[in-house]
């Protein structure tokens, strides 16, 4: 079988045309592997300065009192996943830093694509993009080219009566092309990924990158599947090539988008200013005096005391208690309103059901990191980050006596009681959950691909 | 290439096509495909023209609190009912200046906006406006998953601009090319029709039933997604224009490729590499380009300068307003008063102060973004698949340059606003208004009722919007004359070998 293949990536090689696609594709795979690393590196080590300057900054701020400290705070920055050059997935669209301030759940600002021109938006593709929407174009040009081209010329058939089983003679088809589209669009840029990886957590890159390589693996494997299978099906090569682009235009160009912004219909997000409004309504960062009236009353009820003066620090505590407050509505409304986005995001995963180009792309952004799911970590992270920090300011008032024009006020002793914010990617298994549907269908694909395959191989007579 | 001859050919080839079943399923699914992206674009942007409306209708409650906070405010202040801070009175005019004022910017959609979604799915359609906010507004925006961001939308730009070519490519491919894959070439050869009369006839006929169709679902696809044809009757004729010069260009590249008459694999494997190399190909090439020789400036880099400004802003807060006051004649005697300053007073001077000092660096994005636009601009007559959705995209009122407009409306909005209020608040800082007898809870020192400007975005003339993507429009048909004349002139002789 192994003999039978080389010789079939040979008979490839032969044909001129098939050969430059696929070297074109191959080369432009590397090159925009090259951009996205580029990019990720260099906004990668502003961010890192720039985290540095922050904490300098924190620690430096002087003295004053704790809760102005709070509303000062810091800016954390999302690092990018180790993997992010191969499949930058949703990273271009999506904040890269968030101000942790008191009172506010802010949102991540500085998406990379924010202000991108439409070429910018064009040109901005990563390796998976390529391999998903060209690699099933080129892989059916080779097809055709292996099986229409051998029929053209009666060698197939003679094959086919010489061959120990026409299952075998076509199966050698599927994995020379398999092979071909491997070894050139996924295992270069996977060499690079693993070498540019190296710094970070080289077992979960390394783990990552494995089941991205077995991800890609099998998605080209089933569009060769697919290509040998139409092909060899078709009652002419003319059929065969309408069935084949179509199929193409369907699966890769149409469904993906289309699913996309079906599986955005069925699940409507409610739009930022709904949810913002919702967050000012519930929880304003400034209150009324009526507010403050009754936030005054729940304080001495609260304390068990008949009158403020009681209190060692009534400003603190109110503060306090209106921050603590504003977790419970963040943690009701953003988690509302971010669960609705991973309903959104499963619902596109279960799509992969209708294309195997869907689940792939679902399941390289998983697997790479650079899915909702993963970046949602990062939000939760800084959060609790946030709620410590501000907490913990406003702790320090609260033990400290502080009553009309008196305040507290504190210095680097306290501010340095903070820990620097660092961020450690999540598990795959505690992040990847979005994807699982996805993983069904692609192995479900797997499977269709191969019994269609063996159906196809067992028709052909000589 | 004779008149009877090609008027003949003609007629036999335009009922011969319309039997072809390529050319209907391909059309039906281009039409269908057409209408679900047309209805998903216009719902989409009814939602953001929804949350809108929510907008206006919660700066009208806003309004509303403010007044009913205005008679609680008026009753003389007790011991039980003491005056309100500052911070939490709409009646004081540095209160409202800082806490109070809630006004938008919106960028309202065109009535054909839903053939592109263009910059409507990253840039914010309504940007809140603040005093104090650096530069105008935020880097805020309405959150859309960023999945449906990456993959891009399923609009109608997408369908015209990349499935329109592939479906033109796949009838043309294997209509054209039916002879030469059943080896019939050599018999029609013998006919007494040229090569070029044959080929010329078999175009002619597959435009002449495709044209006109997508020209119809185009204009029913607006109709079904609740546009009226008369809504913007000069943006639509744009369109049509633009359309059926992309149809005419890509007809000239199939032209070329097929009047040497290739088998239909060759044809599509060469068609195929045209529009992956228009279509990904070279936009890649040209990002790696720009994104080593011109990167854009970091937004992480520019809110770490923005920090180490405002730091250095508020050490030297006293010099600042000390010399505002000094270079002001109506406050320069008041000099001793800065110290009483509450901090919404105090950030009418330091506000500017900051803004002056990142002016520069602010300046760099706005160059970058410009220079982008203009190389994008440039780019589409290269590319015609990024060229015909910027020009869609111009056309629904969903391009970058209408939304950089927008927002340098937005920050003149708010310049016009400060221009109001800050006067006044510098004002009650020297010469404070007399406190009302007896003293009421709140200050009275703001005008009343919303005495500020609504914003309303200024835009260009539909015509003219309509006239700037005309000479786009005429590039193409000048480029598809030049390779349809070209083609033609290569099949001045049937192939040998064919």
């Amino acid at each position: 079988m192994i003999g039978a293949a080389r010789y079939e990536i040979l008979a490839l090689n032969r044909d001129r045309r098939a050969f430059w696609s696929v070297l074109c594709l191959a080369m432009f795979i590397v090159l925009a592997f090259a951009g996205s690393f580029m990019e990720i590196s260099r906004m990668d080590a502003v961010k890192q300065s720039v985290a540095a300057a922050e904490r300098a900054r924190w620690l430096g701020q002087g003295e004053k009192d704790p809760h102005s400290a709070a509303h000062y705070s810091v800016y954390a920055f999302k690092p990018s996943p180790a993997l992010a050059a191969l499949d930058t997935g949703s990273t271009a669209f999506l904040g890269q830093s968030v101000w942790l301030e008191a009172h506010h759940q802010n949102d991540m600002l500085y998406r990379p694509r924010q202000d991108a021109s439409l070429l910018e938006r064009s040109g901005a593709v990563s390796p998976v993009v390529l391999i998903t929407i060209f690699g099933p174009l080129i892989i059916f040009l080779l097809a055709y080219t292996a099986i229409s081209h051998a029929r053209d010329q009666g060698s197939f058939r003679l094959a086919l009566g010489t061959a120990s089983g026409p299952l075998r003679l076509a199966a050698a088809k599927a994995l020379a092309i398999w092979a071909v589209a491997l070894a050139l669009f996924v295992i270069p840029v996977s060499i690079l990924a693993a070498l540019t990886s190296i710094g970070g957590d080289p077992v979960g890159a390394g783990t990552r990158l494995v089941l991205w390589l077995l991800v890609m693996s099998a998605y080209l494997g089933i569009a060769s599947l697919a290509g040998v299978v139409t092909t060899l099906s078709a009652r002419n090569p003319r059929v065969a090539l309408a069935g084949l682009m179509g199929a193409w235009i369907v699966f890769v160009l149409i469904l993906p988008k289309f699913s996309s912004a079906t599986a955005d219909t069925l699940r409507p997000l409610p739009s930022s200013q709904a949810v913002r409004q919702e967050m000012l309504d519930q929880a304003p960062a400034y209150w009324s005096a009526e507010e403050g009236k009754r936030q005054k009353a729940a304080l001495l009820a609260r304390y068990g005391a008949k009158d403020l003066s009681e209190i060692p620090n009534p400003r603190m505590a109110e503060l306090d208690m209106v921050e603590r407050h504003s977790h419970q509505v963040f943690d009701r409304v953003l988690g509302r309103f971010y669960g609705q986005v991973k309903a959104q995001d499963r619902l596109f995963s279960w799509a992969g059901i209708f294309s195997p180009a869907i689940a792939a792309t679902v399941l390289s952004s998983s697997v790479t990191g650079t899915d909702f799911s993963h970046h949602f970590d990062f939000i939760n992270t800084a959060e609790l980050y946030r709620r410590d920090l501000v907490n913990r300011m406003n702790a320090d008032g609260m033990a400290h006596r502080a009553h009309g024009a008196e305040r507290h006020v504190n210095d680097q002793r306290l501010w340095s009681q903070i820990p620097e914010f660092t961020y450690v990617e999540p598990a795959l298994s505690s992040a990847g959950q979005t994807a699982v549907p996805a993983l069904l269908a692609l192995l479900a694909w797997v499977v269709v691909g191969g019994l269609c395959f063996v159906g196809a191989s067992r028709r052909l007579k000589p | 290439m004779r008149n009877g001859e090609f008027s003949r050919l003609l007629s036999w080839e335009l009922r011969h096509t319309a039997r072809s079943k390529v050319l209907w399923i391909v059309l039906l699914l281009f039409g269908a495909s057409l209408a679900w992206s047309s209805l998903d674009t216009a719902a989409f942007h009814r939602a953001q023209t929804a949350a809108q409306e929510r907008t206006i209708a919660a700066e009208q409650a806003h309004q509303r609190s403010i007044g009913q906070r205005r008679e609680a405010y008026a009753i003389p202040a007790t011991p039980s009912e003491p005056e309100v801070p500052y911070w939490q009175d709409p009646t004081s005019i540095s209160g409202l200046s800082q806490y109070f004022l809630f006004k938008h910017a919106m960028k309202p959609h065109l009535p054909l906006s839903l053939i592109a979604a263009g910059t409507s799915d990253i840039a914010p359609s309504r940007l809140p406006i603040k005093l104090n906010t650096l530069f105008g507004f935020d880097d805020s925006y309405d959150f859309e998953n960023p999945r449906g961001l990456a993959i891009g939308r399923f609009d109608m730009a997408f369908v015209l601009a990349v499935l329109l070519p592939v479906s033109l490519i796949l009838i043309f491919g294997l209509i054209v090319t039916f002879e030469r894959d059943m080896g019939m070439t050599r018999m029609i050869a013998a006919q007494s029709a040229s090569a070029r009369s044959w080929l010329a006839a078999r175009f002619a006929a597959i435009l002449a039933w495709v044209l006109p169709i997508i020209i119809l679902q185009l204009l029913v696809a607006v109709m079904v997604a609740g546009v009226s044809l008369g809504d913007a009757p000069w943006e639509l004729l744009a369109a049509i224009s633009l359309v059926s010069a992309y149809v005419l260009l890509w007809t000239g590249i199939c032209a070329i490729i097929l009047s040497r008459f290739p088998t239909s694999s060759q044809a599509l494997a060469q068609l195929g590499a045209v529009w992956v190399v228009l279509v990904a190909g070279l936009p890649l090439i040209w990002f790696f380009a720009v994104s080593a020789f011109d990167p854009a400036p970091s937004g992480v880099g520019y809110l770490n300068a923005m920090r180490s400004t405002n730091d250095a802003v508020l050490a030297q807060a006293g010099k600042i307003i000390q010399d505002a006051f000094a270079a002001d004649d109506k406050l320069r005697q008041d000099i001793p008063l800065i110290g009483q300053m509450d901090h919404a007073t105090r950030l009418t001077f330091l506000v500017p102060e900051t803004e002056r000092r990142l002016s520069q660096l602010r300046s760099q994005f706005e160059e970058h973004v410009e220079r982008q636009a203009s190389l994008s601009h440039t780019a589409g007559y290269l590319l015609p698949v990024l060229g015909l959705q910027e020009s869609l995209a111009k056309l629904s009122g969903t391009d970058q340059a209408r939304h950089r407009e927008f927002l340098r409306q937005a920050r003149a909005y708010q310049l016009d606003l400060r221009r109001i209020v800050y006067p006044l608040v510098q004002r009650e800082s020297v010469a404070p208004s007399p406190f009302r007898a007896p003293r009421p809870r709140g200050r009275f020192n703001a005008p009343t009722g919303d005495f500020l400007p609504a914003f309303t975005m200024q835009d260009i003339a539909a015509q003219e919007r309509s006239a700037s993507v005309m000479p786009f429009s005429l590039w193409m048909v000048a480029a598809a004359m030049a390779l349809i004349t070209a083609a033609l002139w290569t099949t001045r002789r049937w192939p040998s070998g064919a």
